[in-house]
């Protein structure tokens, strides 16, 4: 120190520094031309880019994103109307000074990116050639399939979750109404044949939720796991989940209703009692939007068929009021979220509230329906595949606590429910404390 | 706005370019205006109103620099010295304000009578640790005549807001760059040589230190049931790559970009972690704040020249304002003390013994020590960091879990990349060859492209959000 002190008040430059930095600028003698080359190449790909994203029309949604794209903010409202008045509340250039406006622009750029889908791409193709394994936290398996791993469960919400459905089944027993919790593999939890070696498995988390539930004996508990993963593990192609989507297939989903119907007493349609109709071999699923891995082909989706037709059923959207024979909203199959085609809505796949009931033979639509069994299906968006075979056996209300914001004590009252069924994937049941909505007005 | 940004990279950067060598070069004087304008853009992106403290900021330094100068010039050393207290007071007091308040209240509040004293939660200006340092050390030097007075008010400014290391470094001294403001020559070599650094470094950012600040994401986060002793090993080494990572390339960009607009800015960084002692590590981190601070503080306050007690109250000094300038949080200052206890070790006997010892085991003990630095930095809670420490050494947690051999294997490859990156061997290697092969001169020319495309990828990925409302 003392020294240095001394001799130089500039900071002492290492020996290697100095090396470097001579080989640097001996070799920037030698190479103009590629210097140039740098800088050309350099400025072709930020003024490129960067004039492109003004050239490109500005695409307004993202079909595979499932949202509205950013718009280049329109500064000119700021002018509009009396300047005085917007100087007077404040409103003058308030979007420019609290940085809205730039963070707009810098949407603007993220949403309206020319060639995102190739960009998202590279990236998936750099993490994979990194042998990651994983891109987005999806992890790419084998035989064609992508998982999502998910994230760990917060087993505090679980207990508030399973408490607040303590409490609603002990309040159906009370009147007599039978009730099923039934939780279902996520993909992740299924699909460990598929998976690559030493993927944590997630058995520490059913085990949780299996001693949960033990201690609550109100919640009968139906695992639907365990079925569908020995299926998945015994069979050599039969396939229970989407290859690139978080939900189950139809076939998975029959196998969860046989499940369901046999912890009912009841005896499930055997599978030969359908028609299997194929409706789309273009479907991507989520998983496959955020995994960036391109060269991942897409599922086919297909629809179990009644014998005949199922038009004698009639599927109502109570949200928006709107109602189509059958269960299926064939319009979906033409977007990229085919999975909505199940009980979906025109403009959403998910819905509060929506009933499925069967009508009177040869009834016009809204007409008085058969005097069913009705079942309370509480359930996120696994069920939706499932609904089309309990809806043989059950006049369906199904309701979905995220969207429903409504008293399910009163849909038991008025809708005469004779069963309740509970039907989520087991993250939903760790993941947000949906369930307490369900004790109101109980 | 960050300089892995889309926006900075496709807006704000060629716009910058563009206006700047549409001036001609002889009007260098308005280069620097649109220096100090595009600058006052990229520092109010994403709080506008900070401008204007901006803006003062400036206004003290340049009449500070006035007339200290004046003042000194003139004979009345009192009136100069005066002049330069007052603004490093207001420099100071500034900085205090916005980022040491909130720190100082919740500390009063713990003595009775005082709890109800009001919290601010003011948002920090971006970089305002870096360019205070950087405007103080105009005033001082031109107190000191190290550098000459600069009666522009627009290059005072272009100065102060200079976007290449405006919000993360280095911290450029006036005294280095006083004759690059007045002169300085832009050319073909000089922004080549900025477009490959900056490249790299924004490689460094967008691909290594992300990628370990994920990796580190995933341990931290874990349940602490879930964690496990490899665990939490790996995750506080990732943490290490992270910090390095991230702050050596915005240096390296800053560095980069500065040779685009003529500015050749000393580095910051010199692989530090392949260091032999804790004294070697911080004469390769983060070199400039050490400069800065043994220049404004260590020297000033005597250094090592009033004898070994002295030497050693600066030396303290000197590291409880590097921890405290780290963050207004206990936990820096205890990072700070923790390296001034390590440094005088070393000072008073540790460096000669080391010399004796074998360099492997020189490279363990500084990587061991560092690493157990970024623990006290990275916890602002230090019960958490304490509990991550004794999950380190086996308290109540396994050694090893599936999960942690699962994400251990499918980063091997990324961690080999990542260490070699650490060491100076790649430049050496690349340099080496390059001078004497044109195929690989072209090659690297066309990589540099490459890698820019690659490291838009990345940004564009995380833009991409499926939106799932749907989601299960």
């Amino acid at each position: 120190m003392e020294n240095k002190e001394l001799l130089d008040k500039r900071p002492e430059k290492t020996t290697e520094q100095d090396a470097l930095l001579e080989i640097q600028m001996q070799t920037a003698k030698q190479s103009r031309i590629t210097d140039i080359l740098t800088i050309i190449a350099f400025l072709l790909v930020i003024f490129g880019f960067g004039i492109a994203v003004y050239l490109k029309p500005a695409d307004t949604f993202s079909d595979q994103e499932n949202r509205m794209l950013q718009q280049f903010p329109d500064i000119s409202s700021e002018f509009e109307g009396s300047l005085l008045e917007r100087i007077q509340q404040g409103k003058f250039l308030d979007r420019l000074i609290e940085g809205r406006f730039t963070a707009d622009i810098a949407g603007f750029y993220a949403d309206q990116f020319p060639v995102r889908n190739f960009f998202v791409g590279l990236k998936g193709m750099s993490e994979i050639g990194l042998l990651k394994k994983e891109n987005n936290d999806v992890v790419l398996g084998s035989g064609g399939y992508i998982v999502k791993r998910e994230p760990y469960p917060d087993y505090d919400i679980l207990e508030t979750n399973l408490d607040n459905l303590e409490k609603f089944a002990s309040a159906m027993e009370a009147r007599g109404i039978p009730f099923t919790l039934a939780a279902a593999g996520r993909p992740m939890d299924v699909l460990g044949r598929y998976l690559p070696a030493n993927f944590p498995d997630t058995h520490d988390f059913w085990e949780h939720f299996h001693d949960q539930t033990a201690i609550r004996p109100a919640l009968r508990f139906l695992n639907l796991l365990e079925p569908l993963r020995l299926e998945t593990e015994s069979s050599g192609d039969g396939q229970y989940y989407y290859k690139t989507d978080h939900h189950w297939t139809t076939l998975g989903a029959y196998y969860a209703y046989a499940e369901i119907m046999k912890s009912f007493g009841e005896e499930p349609r055997p599978l030969s009692a359908f028609t299997v109709e194929e409706v789309s071999d273009a479907f991507y699923g989520t998983t496959w939007s955020s995994a960036g891995m391109k060269w991942i082909q897409p599922d086919t989706m297909y629809y179990f068929r009644y014998p005949g037709d199922d038009s004698d059923y009639i599927t109502t959207i109570r949200d928006s009021g709107e109602s189509y024979p059958g269960f299926y909203n064939r319009s979906w199959l033409e977007k990229k979220d085919k999975y909505s085609s199940f009980i979906g809505g025109t403009t959403s796949g998910n819905n509060g509230w929506v009933s499925v009931n069967k009508k009177i033979a040869d009834n016009a639509d809204g007409g008085p329906v058969e005097d069913r069994e009705r079942l309370l299906l509480i359930k996120d968006s696994f069920a939706h595949a499932v609904v089309p075979f309990l809806a043989y056996h059950y006049d369906l209300e199904i309701i979905d606590l995220r969207y429903f914001k409504d008293s399910a004590a009163k849909i038991v009252e008025e809708k005469n429910i004779s069963r309740v069924l509970v039907l989520e994937h087991i993250g939903s049941y760790a993941d947000g404390n949906i369930f307490g909505i369900l004790n109101f007005g109980l | 706005m960050v300089f892995s940004s889309l926006e900075f990279l496709y807006f704000y950067l060629p716009a910058t370019l563009l206006m700047y060598y549409i001036v001609p070069a002889r009007y260098l004087q308005l280069r620097n205006v649109v220096l100090f304008l595009t600058g006052l853009v990229f520092y109010g992106w994403g709080e506008p109103v900070y401008v204007f403290l901006m803006l003062f900021t400036i206004f003290v330094d340049y009449l500070g620099g006035y007339y200290v100068d004046r003042f000194r010039r003139s004979g009345e050393e009192c009136r100069a010295k005066a002049a330069l207290v007052i603004s490093i007071v207001i420099n100071i007091g500034i900085l205090g304000f916005f980022k040491y308040y909130d720190f100082f209240v919740s500390n009063l509040r713990h003595i009775p009578g005082l709890e109800n004293l009001p919290l601010l939660n003011l948002g920090l200006p971006i970089g305002i640790s870096f360019y205070t340092f950087q405007a103080l050390s105009y005033v001082i030097d031109v107190y000191r005549r190290d550098a000459n007075v600069q009666k522009n008010f627009t290059s005072v400014g272009a100065y102060v807001v200079l976007f290449p290391q405006l919000i993360a470094g280095p911290i450029v001294r006036y005294f280095d760059i006083d004759e690059m403001m007045r002169d300085r020559r832009e050319t073909v070599a000089l922004f080549a040589s900025g477009v490959r650094t900056f490249i790299a470094g924004l490689a460094k950012k967008v691909i290594f230190a992300n990628l370990a600040g994920e990796l580190w994401a995933v341990f931290r986060d874990a349940p602490e049931n879930n964690r496990t002793v490899v665990g939490c090993w790996i995750g506080l080494i990732c943490y290490g790559f992270q910090i390095y990572f991230d702050f050596s390339a915005y240096s390296d960009m800053a560095v980069g970009l500065g040779k685009m607009v003529g500015f050749k800015f000393l580095e910051n960084f010199n692989y530090p972690y392949i260091s032999k002692s804790i004294t070697e590590f911080w004469r390769r981190w983060h070199m400039s704040l050490s400069t800065w601070f043994r220049e404004y503080v260590y020297f000033p306050l005597g250094g090592s020249r009033k004898g070994t007690g002295r030497t050693y109250v600066n030396i303290l000094i000197v590291w409880f304002l590097t921890g405290f300038w780290h963050g207004a949080s206990w936990n820096y200052i205890l990072w700070g003390m923790y390296y001034c206890v390590l440094l005088i070790i070393e000072k008073a006997f540790l460096l000669k013994l080391l010399e004796k010892v074998p360099a492997v085991f020189r490279h363990i003990y500084t990587l061991f020590f560092v690493l157990f630095g970024w623990l006290l930095f990275v916890f602002e809670d230090l019960g958490a960091g304490m509990v991550w420490l004794g999950n380190m050494f086996g308290s109540g947690v396994s050694f090893i879990s599936q999960e942690t051999i699962y994400h251990l294997t499918r980063n091997l490859l990324f961690f080999a990349v990542m260490i070699i990156a650490a060491t100076p061997l790649p430049k050496k290697l690349f340099y080496s060859r390059y001078a004497g092969s044109p195929v690989l001169r072209n090659a690297a020319c066309a990589a540099c492209a490459l890698l820019l495309i690659l490291c838009t990828a990345y940004p564009v990925d995380s833009s991409f959000n499926p939106f799932l409302y749907f989601r299960f």
